[in-house]
Order: structure tokens, then sequence, then C-alpha cells
């Protein structure tokens, strides 16, 4: 199969989460992104095979993630529910991750391709922990959020995953949030809603 | 004349003036004030009139719990009634109108009541309103609800947003006079991340109201520095205008935050309030206490406010509350406030202290009478005199002065410690009740706790943070104490003036006077639930907080119990009330609910489809072109896909990827038909049942691999069907290996429909070959189209043509869909919506929503053969209920109209001819009406008794609600080609 070049692929905000910055009293609070074609993988274990699915995940990744936490860089596996894992990654060809991990979860796990299935909106800024607030009951603070950390949530009605990717004292916080596809152009106008009280800017995709 | 503005002094901004008016009369204020301080300090008085009698009343209070000064605020869309005008802030260009009083407050013809005062006692409509009965509904009640209520609403949509948030804490703070202060202080220097939330514009609680200084500084010199500390810690959240309303389990509060209430239109980017769910690790109420009046005749004159409500108006905004001002009080409180009101240069005309003896150095130069009350207060729109009695010599002394301040103690604001059902302690000392222990989650310091002096506040707000550090492993920190002035706060309690002639009022909101309370134990309602009730002592917005202790009180006396046997009603959140905006929040119109949207949503935008609700869904309803409305869109889309070829968006189908080597043993459990034996490479029709044995959802599901199936099912149970396949797996048999998850987004899925689909196919695919041999109907395969984009392919049709459904992912499914359109131009090609794919299925008895509805079982749809007889599955045994197998039980069949234009209706019921409409004679009913344009005719499919033995036969369609009693006839469902021969062409 030739490879397909990530241009062809037409995220669900494509057109929507334009280039953008609106300033509150001369300043920006959030910033908003959407990394260009993310590969977005769900894995579970097989039946009894969750240890060894762990152990695969650690030889490969250095270690397997505690519930409500990731690993990685380039690649991000999040303990995202009990035996299951959510992998990230970005600058894949379609297709690559989760062939990859079938190759490295072999009968251990059964990896469900859901890149496009899934939306991944980059969420950062000082005052980006705020604006969760006003959707999720989750507790952001950085002593029981730390970087790395992910979970299942609500913002407004709408159903994500969170992750903490970094937390910078300069720049603040950079959250990922996975959301059903679907609800993706919702989930935008929900965060504009509310970046709008404290100015913000929306990049565009790298490359 | 009566308040005016003193020349100094009082925390605003004399520099600047706010121009606002009341019933129309235009008035200046500063920033600094409310609405209240501001009215007093033009010299009104008058602000409204009372609920039941009309009488003029005035101010009372300083806060929240104020029951007369309401006022219906701003106008148009944001007309707020019942506002407190002692917590509306001033704002430029603010419009403020008096509330109960027609055609206005200084002449209300309402006013009537008073003299009917006599026969309008508690319970009065009780006892009136009885004959006769049917005057209960059509007489009585418009009449009493236009007589009753507060204020007016609007009926305009409201144009203001608002908002609901979360916030976490380890310790919240609840009220920012001196014992919260202190308290988040410690907290924030042992490093717990603290809210202090305070429900004025700036913190200090009562020190924003006292002139005593702490030590050598001004109260508000050390709240200042406090306050600097507070603002710069990190771990500190200082939360203004916000009122903690409510405690829930969990130690969760609830919490309203006044964003933008103080300006005359919340900016545009900001919601006007936030409702705050505040997850507290500890919390400490520091919400400080509340006067309580005095009970005397005519004690709910304008002119007669509580005593500490002077004392702000002096010490806060500047203002004296009158040019002769006497001060009732039975304890050491009030001549603090008489004290500060002459340091201020307010004449103050006497002091009346009910006590025998009161503090030695009192250091006012006015008279103070010992031992004596104020029996009358005297006037009629202004307070002019009252009649005093000297209980030692037992005379009646009249007195003229034009404000009378009352002072009747203190009640601790306990309301929180009691909403999750404890109730509180009274205590004989400070004749009030106590919070009782509510355990860890919440503790309570300050005046809230009973501490009536500020350094016992200070110390107790240190000691609660020293056991919360200890709960939390935090070390308590060294913070100093500010130096405290004496304050003497010894209090006798004084629940009614005996001597009173007039009406002495003890709920000021509701009118309930002192002999309603009697009345109402005369009448059997001694319980402090039942006098509430029949009184309605303690209701409305200020919810007894100034009433409930003195009614209770007099309720003891009235029944000679002590006062903890009567006991309190009970405190329910809020506190405070919360407009209904706040509680729906930001889900209101259009964000009721997320819509989630088709990946193929904008291509369809671009295809001019018209785009309708479909649950969370947007789906198309039909593609007009030209002029054409939806019925003769839908008849062109449907002859398009009957002659040629169609396409569809079907991505909204739910799909849920199945894997495990227990895959087909679980898809035999879940499904009422077998599985075993599906090759790869094929698709086959399930039908799944409830525990109960009726149909719960259909659809296809595929083999993929040897492990692999892809379920789909209908786009309503998508989410529901998900759901129960991870309760099964998960609860009912987690020894299978099968791993399940929605794949529903990940798809851009079109049905390509039509007897050329398989022309337009060839043209998309890259390698696969899809003749009738080689890919027969339910072939399933995954494949590449349009030069490498992944693809599955399934020979499945709803629409019962030669049809296809082809998934890609959804980035791709545009490009999919652009090139089905430009490959089938020359066959014709359009889109279709759902009113035609619900034509389609109509036309071959597809069953769909309107057929399972969760009444319906597999042999009511003509599935019976379906239910597998060698195998176990969900719903088998209640399958094969008796009532189940009924012969009559109503199963499904078609429906035409015997008339050939007439138009069937979903819902109409089907009736033996001659029969005469009843439940009885009810033979079943429409479930989905179509016009097949086809057939040149509406059709329905409907479920009748013994439907399948009537085939033929003539059926009386009544509709009662539209177009009653006509003929109809009863078919086979399947309209169209009843061979199926399209389908396997």
């Amino acid at each position: 199969m030739p490879e397909l070049s990530a241009a062809r692929r037409l995220g669900p905000l494509a057109g929507i989460a334009l280039p953008t910055r609106v300033e509150l009293d001369g300043g920006i609070g959030i910033r908003l992104s959407l990394p260009p074609a993310p590969s977005i993988v769900t894995a579970e274990a097989r039946r009894g095979a969750a240890v060894e699915m762990a152990q695969r995940i650690a030889e490969r990744f250095g270690r397997m993630p505690q519930p409500g936490r990731s690993i990685g860089e380039a690649t991000l596996v999040l303990h995202s529910a009990p035996e299951t894992l959510l992998i990230l990654g970005e600058g894949r060809a379609e297709g690559e991750l989760v062939a990859e991990l079938r190759a490295l979860l072999g009968e251990t796990a059964s990896p469900v391709d859901n890149s496009h299935g899934r939306a991944l909106i980059r969420l950062g800024g000082a005052k980006a922990r705020e604006l969760l607030s006003f959707g999720t009951a989750v507790d952001l603070a950085v002593e029981s959020f730390p970087p790395g950390a992910c979970a299942s949530t609500l913002l407004g009605h709408i159903a994500v995953t969170l992750l903490l990717r970094s937390d910078d004292p300069e720049a603040g916080p950079v959250f990922d949030l996975v959301v059903a596809r679907g609800f993706a152009e919702s989930l935008w106008d929900w965060l504009i809603g509310r970046a709008r009280r404290f100015g913000y800017e929306v990049t565009a995709p790298a490359g | 004349m009566s308040g005016y503005r003193l020349d100094s002094g009082g925390r605003i901004d004399r520099s600047r003036r706010l121009d606002f008016t009341f019933d129309g009369e235009a008035f200046g204020g500063h920033p600094g004030d409310t609405l209240a301080s501001a009215l007093t300090a033009n010299g009104v008085r008058l602000l409204g009139r009372s609920f039941k009698y009309h009488r003029p009343r005035g101010l009372l209070t300083d806060g929240p719990a104020e029951p007369n000064a309401l006022v219906e605020l701003r106008g148009g869309a944001r007309l707020e009634p019942n506002s407190r005008a002692t917590t509306v802030e001033l704002y430029d260009g603010l419009e403020a109108w008096s509330q109960n009083a027609w055609p206005s407050r200084n002449f209300d013809v309402g006013a009537v009541n008073q003299l009917l005062s006599p026969f309008l006692p508690a319970g009065f409509y009780y006892k009136t309103f009885m004959w006769p009965a049917a005057f209960w509904e059509r007489v009585y009640e418009p009449l009493i609800r236009r007589a009753a209520g507060l204020g007016r609403g609007t009926h305009a949509p409201d144009p203001d947003s608002y908002e609901k948030g979360n916030l976490h804490c380890d310790l919240l703070v609840v009220g920012a006079g001196p014992s919260g202060l202190i308290a988040a202080l410690a907290a924030a220097r042992a490093g717990l991340r603290v809210i202090l939330a305070d429900d004025q514009p700036e913190p200090g609680g009562q020190l924003l109201s006292r002139a005593t200084p702490l030590g050598e500084e001004g109260p508000l010199t050390w709240r200042d520095r406090v306050l600097a500390e507070l603002e710069t810690a990190p771990n500190v959240r200082l939360l203004s205008r916000t009122t903690v309303f409510g405690w829930y389990d969990g130690n969760l509060f609830g919490a309203l935050e006044r964003v933008a209430d103080h300006l005359p239109v919340p900016p545009e980017h900001l919601p006007r309030l936030i409702y705050w769910r505040i997850q507290a690790k500890r919390a400490l109420l520091c919400a400080g206490a509340e006067e309580r009046p005095l009970v005397f005749g005519g004690n709910d004159r304008p002119g007669v406010l509580l005593a500490s409500a002077g004392q702000t108006l002096v010490n806060r905004y500047g203002v004296a509350p009158g040019r002769k001002v006497a001060v009732f009080t039975n304890g050491d409180s009030g001549y603090q406030v008489a004290r500060d009101l002459q340091a201020a240069g307010v004449p103050l005309a006497c002091v009346i202290d009910a006590r025998a003896e009161g503090p030695a150095d009192h250091g006012l130069d006015c008279r103070v009478r010992q031992q004596t009350v104020v029996a009358d207060a005297k006037g009629g729109r202004s307070l002019k005199a009252i009649e005093i009695v000297d209980r030692g010599q037992g005379r009646r002394i009249p007195l003229e002065c034009d404000t009378l301040l009352m002072s009747g103690g203190w009640n601790p604001i306990l309301h929180l410690t009691c909403h999750r059902g404890t109730k509180p302690v009274w205590d004989e000392e400070i004749a009030a009740f106590l919070p009782a222990d509510v355990g860890t989650g919440l503790r309570v310091a300050g005046a809230a706790a009973g501490h009536m002096t500020t350094a016992a506040c200070f110390q107790s707000a240190l000691a609660a943070v020293t056991e919360i550090c200890e709960d939390l492993g935090r070390k308590a920190p060294e913070v100093a104490l500010p130096a405290c002035p004496e304050e003497p706060c010894a209090v006798a309690p004084l629940w009614w003036v005996k001597e009173a002639k007039g009406k002495a009022f003890v709920d000021f909101q509701n009118d309930v006077t002192t002999k309603d309370i009697p009345l109402a134990v005369a009448e059997g309602y001694s319980s402090v639930e039942l006098m509430k009730r029949y009184t309605t002592l303690g209701m409305a917005t200020d919810q007894g907080k100034l009433s409930n202790v003195n009614g209770l009180a007099i309720l003891a006396e009235v029944t000679g119990r002590p006062i903890p046997q009567v006991g309190t009603t009970t405190y329910r959140p809020a506190y405070t009330p919360v407009p209904l905006g706040a509680l729906a929040g930001p889900h209101v119109g259009a964000e009721y609910r997320p819509v989630r949207r088709s990946p193929l949503h904008r291509w369809m935008l671009r295809q001019g489809a018209e785009m309708i609700e479909a649950g969370a869904w947007m789906r198309p309803s039909h593609y007009p072109r030209g002029e054409e409305d939806w019925f003769a869109a839908m008849c062109r889309e449907v002859r398009g896909v009957r002659s040629r070829v169609g396409l569809c968006d079907v991505s909204t189908l739910g799909k849920i990827d199945i894997q495990g080597a227990d895959a087909a043993e679980f898809l035999n459990r879940v499904y009422c038909n077998g599985w075993k034996t599906l090759p790869v490479g094929k698709a086959r029709y399930g039908l799944m049942l409830r525990e109960d044995g009726f149909v719960m959802d259909d659809g296809t599901t595929s083999r993929l691999g040897e492990q692999h199936y892809l379920m789909t099912t209908t786009t309503a149970n998508a989410g529901p069907v998900m759901a129960h396949l991870e309760f099964c797996l998960q609860s009912l048999w987690p020894d299978l290996d099968v791993q399940v998850a929605s794949v529903t987004d990940q798809w851009g899925q079109v049905a390509l429909a039509g007897p050329q689909a398989r022309k337009v196919l060839q043209r998309i695919l890259d390698d696969l070959d899809v003749s009738n041999d080689a890919f027969p109907f339910l072939a399933a395969a995954e494949t590449t189209v349009l030069g490498g984009l992944p693809a599955r392919l399934f020979r499945i049709s709803f629409s019962g043509e030669l049809a296809y459904e082809i998934a890609v992912p959804a980035d791709y499914s545009e490009e999919l869909a652009d090139a089905l359109l430009r490959y089938g131009a020359d066959f014709g090609i359009l889109p279709y919506g759902g009113e035609a794919l619900s034509t389609l299925r109509i036309e071959k008895g597809h069953p769909a929503g309107g057929e399972l509805d969760g009444r319906t079982t597999a042999q009511d749809l003509g599935l019976g053969k379906m239910l597998s007889g060698k195998k176990d599955y969900i719903g088998r045994a209640m399958s094969r209920r008796e009532a189940f197998e009924a012969p009559d039980r109503p199963v499904l069949v078609g429906l035409k109209p015997l008339s050939r234009g007439a138009k069937l209706r979903a819902g109409a019921h089907l009736l033996t001819p001659g029969e005469t409409p009843a439940v009885e004679s009810d033979q079943g009913f429409v479930a989905s009406v179509a016009y097949s344009p086809i057939l040149e005719s509406w059709i329905g499919l409907a479920f009748l008794k013994r439907g399948r033995e009537r085939l033929g036969e003539e059926i009386t369609i009544y509709d009662p609600l539209r177009e009653g009693l006509y003929r109809g006839q009863i078919c086979d469902p399947v309209f169209v080609d009843p061979d199926h021969e399209r389908l396997h062409a």
C-alpha cells in the first residue's frame, strides 16, 4: 500500500480551528492548537494477559505507566482505564502506529485504531487549568495531577481523555484533550466560549 | 427627613458620583455604596410595602438577611425581583423599583389590608376560601396568587450567560471577617491550598463596619496587611462576592459567585454568575453572627432598624441613619453602636436597655435608661416617636426620635452546619443556637461558633486551623494575634415586649405578628414545624434569618416549654436565593447538550442538505433542489435510488470493534441468532434482546478476521449497546476473552444503493472484484479505494436495492464522497437524506425506530425464526413467555389506505370495520408511515392482532387527533420487490 500523505487527512476541526488571536487586556491566557494527523490507538489487554502486556510496554517504553499516568515522548502511552492503554503518536503514517502496536503486543492485547475517531486538541497557557475547571471535576492542581497524569472525564457534557503533557513555570501547563470526533466541534465551541474570558491564541498546526 | 450623608468617613469614593433612580426618581450615590446606603443617604426611608398588610417598610439590616428592602432591579429582560437593597452594589445608571405597592409606595391601595387585619390572621385563607369548592381553582386561587408573591418576574429570555465550575482545596474558609482572615492567613502559611470565600465586594466582614482599633492600628490597616499576604500567596484563592450557600455529602460546598451583578451589564466575555462546586478536604465556617430584631409594637416602622445596620451605615458608608437616634438593646453590643454614632457626630436621643444593669463606663453623652423597654414605635411612613416603658417605675414615657436602632442579641450564622441534617444546640449564655459538632470536615470559628469578642474570634479561628493542620499532617504556623479591645458582650434575652399595644412583628417578610403564634398554638399547631407552615413564619426569601429564633422563643413561652425542647425548623440549602440561571449554567438553548457531527457534516452542507437533529447527531433530512420542499426532494431521491444510484451518509450508525478468542461465543450470547458458523468475509443480520425478552437493537455484524468482528448498531442505540456489551463482559462473563471498543467515530461510512451501485463502486476500488459471484449479498472485505485509502466494504442493504456500505477512516470520508459523486455522475448519482432513507426502508418493511420501541418482540416483528433453539442468549428465557406467544399479540403488517390519496399517520389505531373506537375494540396501531413515490400511495408499517392471518383484510384506521376514521387494507410489510431480486442482482 502506498504511504498516504497526512495532508489528505481532513480532521474534524479543519476550517474551524483557524489561527487567530483574541487578547484580553493586551494578553492571552490560553493557547490552542491541533497537532496534525495524530495517531491514536486504544489497546485492551486480552483476558489474563494484562501482566504480559505491561511487560511488553515496559520493554519498549521503559516502564508500564501507573493507572491514570502516562509515559513516553514522541509516542505517549496512557494507562487510561483498567488493563487498557491509549497510545498517542504524532507524525506517523496511516496505520503505522496500530501496526507497530500489534507487533509489539501480539496476543497480549487487542489494539484498535481510533486515529480518525478521536480528535486531539492541545490546550496550554497560564489559564489552562482555570478554563478546564469550568468543565471537569478532576482536581488539576499539580500535586494531584502532575505532568504525565491523565484522566477520563467530562468537559461540559462531553467525554474527554485529559492529559497533562508538561507544566512549564513560564509558559504554563500544556494539556492534550482526546475527544470523540463527532463531539470535536462542540468541544471546540465550549473551549473558545471560555477562552474568551482569558484571551486566547489559536496557532496553525506545525508543518 | 431622616438619614443623611456624613461629611467624612466610610469606605466610599466621594470624588465620584453615581446616578441612579428609585421608583423613577433620580438620586446620587458613590462607588462603595449599596442601594440601601445610597437611599438612606438621600433621606429615602420608605422602601416598599409589606407582603400581607402592605405596611410601609424601610431598611432593617445591612446584609443578605434583609426582609423589607426588597426591590425590583434593572428592567426588561434583566428584571430581577426581590433584590435585597442591602446587597445591591450601586452602579451608575442603576434602576430600581419598590415592590408590593400600587399605584405607588407612598400611596398604596393594598394598605387597606391593614384595616382588615383583624380579619386576616394567620391561616385566614385556609378557613375563608373553602366554599363553594367549585371556586377553589377558578376564583380563589387566581385571586390569592395575584395578591401574594413578592415582586414580578419577566417572561423575556435571559440575555446573560451563566457558568458552572469546580474548585478544590485543602481548606475552604467561609467568610472573610476577622476570623476568616486570620484562619486563611494561618492556613496559607502552613502551605495548605486555601479558598477564602466572602459574599462582600471586599474582605473584612465586621472590620468594615466597626471603628474600634485593633491595638494601635485601625481595623482595616490590619486587614490590608493580611490581605496583601493572602493576595500574593500562590496557594490562596480569594473569592469575593461569593456566597457559600450549601454543604453537601463528601464535603462538597455549593457557592455562587456574582461575577457581574455589580455592573450595569456583564461584559460580553464574562458570565453573570458562576455556580462553583467546591470540593474541600476541610472547611472552616467563619460566617459571623446575625443581629436579632426586638419584638415590640410598630417595630416595622421605617426608621426602626438593627443596631448593626446603623453601625454599618455610619462606619462603612458614611451615612447617618437619622437625625435623632435612640438605641434599644438587651445587651452590651448596643452601647458600642451608640458610641460609634456619637463619635461620628450623629445626635443620640437615648439608649434604652431592657436590663437592670448595663456596662458601668459606657462613655455616652446621651441619657441611658436601664430596665426600660420600647413598647411602641409611632409614625406612619417614617418613625416620629416611641413610647418607652420604665419597668422599674411602671411608667409609660413618650420619646421623640426619628430613628430607633434595636439590638436583640446575636444568632451565629450556622446554617451550613445544618445542611446535612444536624440540628443546632441551644446556649443559655448567649441566648442563641450554637452549631453542633458536625465532624472534622466542617469546623466553625468566630462569631459563628458563638464567640462574641474579636479576641475570642481570633483565638477560635487559630485553634481550628491548628486542628485542621493536624488532620492534614501539616505543622501549624505562628501567627501574631493583633491586640483586641475590651468588648463587653453580655446579653439578657428579651423575646417580646408584652407592653406593646400595636402590631409587633416577629417575621417582617411574612407579616407574622406576636398574635399569630398563640393563635397557631390555640388551633393545635404547636410543633415548630407546624407553626411555621400555619403562620408562614420563616418562609420566603430571607428564610427566617431574623425571625426564627424570636418566633420559636415565643412559641416556647406560649407553650410553656424550654427553647431546646421546641427546637428549630429544618435548615436547608440554599442559604441565600440562587437564581435559576446559575443552576442551569451554560447548558441552555442551543448549548443544552453537545451536538455530534458526522465526518461528512460539512460535505452534506455543501451538497445543500437540510440538517435536522436525530438524537445527539445532526443528520441530513433531504437535499432540496431549487424550490423543492422536503416531500418533493424525498420523492426525487427515492426514485433516484430505485432507478439509478444514490449515496447516503451512514457514519452515525454505531460501530463496535470486537476482538478476542471468545468473540464468536460472545456474539452468540448477546444476539438471539447464531454466530458460530459465520465465515471470515461475511456479514450477518443480528437481533439483540433485552433480559426481559423484548427486542433491544438490531444491525449487521461482519467477521473481519478469525478473532475479529465489527458490530453495527442503530444510531440511537450505539451508546446503550456499547454499555450493555461492557456490562456483559465485566459483570456477566468476565471469563470471556473479548475486547470491545467503539469505532463509531473512526469510520466515515456511506451507503451506495441502486441498480447502478456496482458500476460506480468498481471505479473507486483499487483491485477488489465485486462481481455478484465474487462479492455476493452479505459479503464483507477490508480493501483499499482511490489509490490506497484503507476501506471496509460491506454488501448490505437497508433500501432493498443492490447496495454497498463503504467505510474509510473518517478524515478521508469527504474524499470518498466526492469521488462517488464524480464517478457516479454519468449514472445520475444523487445524495439522499433521512426522509428518503426512511421511505426506502418502509417500502421494504425493515423495522427501525418506530418498530423497535422497546415493546416489541422478535415474534411481533416477524423475526421469530431468528430465536435460536440451539444455544442460550440474553433474553431467551423471557422471550418464551406465554404472552409473547399469545396468538392475538399485535404483529408487524403492512398497511395501505383504501382511497389512493389518503395520508396515513403514525400513532393511529386500527379497528375492525364497524367497531366503535374503544380500548376493548383496539386491534393495533400504526408504527411508521411514508409516502411511496414508487407505489404512489401512502404506506405504513403497523402492529395488528393476528395480523399475519389478516393480509388483504379491510381495516378501519382511527386517528382521533387528526383525521378521524378512514379505511385501509392490511398487506405484507414488504411493499417493493417482495422477492428481493434487486438485493441479489
